[in-house]
């Protein structure tokens, strides 16, 4: 039933974008048409942004460096995403909730990338041919 | 007018990201080590938590926001278990064919 809905509201949502006709006048004064440009070019820009880390994982040659453009990449576009979603919803207890999401993964990112780093020097039994070690 | 631009934007972006995860997917089966695997669960991982926070702004319903949230912290959690397992599943393997050499050598 709820899917049967939801498809329901796409289809209408595209007719309506296509017509062009106003069905459900909102207040368009000049701060919700400033919010929502604002919200559509952050979110544009992250999803630019993780479209470009889709084409450098492709195209890179070692696994680090496929690594780190994962890790810069995933957290600079979450960030330009929710950020735009918190412009488009407008400031409120649940979009403060997505300032957390971005809290807890900017913390947690890096880590992750030390440990799939820490994992990949103690496999790789050639990793000298492809980059140098620190002697500590 | 502006609930349906809103719409229109949440339906792209969502198209957008499910075909970024199927790229990755396929980076995920063609490389050849393990921790080309690990990187690509984790996007997975970060991409779906966006696409939470997407459905929920399109559906308008505030509970999918948490949902997303607990998704960043199982994403966190599974990636230190699996660097951690591998770890350890590479290291017997080691000293099992350590002990083998040892076996035979000491036979002959």
């Amino acid at each position: 039933m709820n899917f049967i809905t939801s498809a329901s509201t796409v289809s209408n949502a595209v007719n309506n974008v296509a017509n062009s006709t106003l069905v459900n006048a909102s207040a368009s004064d000049i701060f919700t048409i400033l919010r929502f440009s604002i919200g559509t070019i952050f979110i544009f820009v992250g999803l630019l942004i993780i479209v470009l880390a889709i084409i450098g994982i492709f195209r890179l040659n070692y696994v680090l460096n496929r690594m780190h453009v994962a890790a810069t990449c995933d957290t600079l576009g979450m960030l330009f995403i929710l950020v735009g979603l918190v412009f488009f919803e407008g400031i409120s207890p649940t979009t403060l909730k997505l300032v957390c999401i971005v809290v807890f993964f900017w913390l947690s990112s890096p880590i992750c990338s030390h440990l799939i780093a820490k994992i990949e020097s103690r496999t790789n039994k050639n990793i000298k041919n492809e980059c140098g070690e620190m002697k500590l | 007018m502006f609930e349906n631009f809103q719409n229109a934007i949440f339906i792209i972006s969502m198209a957008i990201l499910s075909l970024s995860i199927i790229a990755i997917f396929l980076r995920s089966v063609i490389g050849p080590t393990v921790a080309d695997r690990i990187i690509c669960i984790n996007m997975i991982g970060t991409k779906i938590i966006i696409f939470i926070c997407m459905v929920a702004g399109f559906l308008q319903e505030d509970f999918l926001i948490d949902v997303a949230l607990v998704y960043a912290l199982i994403n966190f959690v599974s990636i230190v278990v699996l660097t951690y397992a591998y770890g350890y599943v590479y290291e017997k393997r080691e000293l099992d064919k350590i002990k083998k050499k040892v076996k035979k050598g000491g036979k002959n």
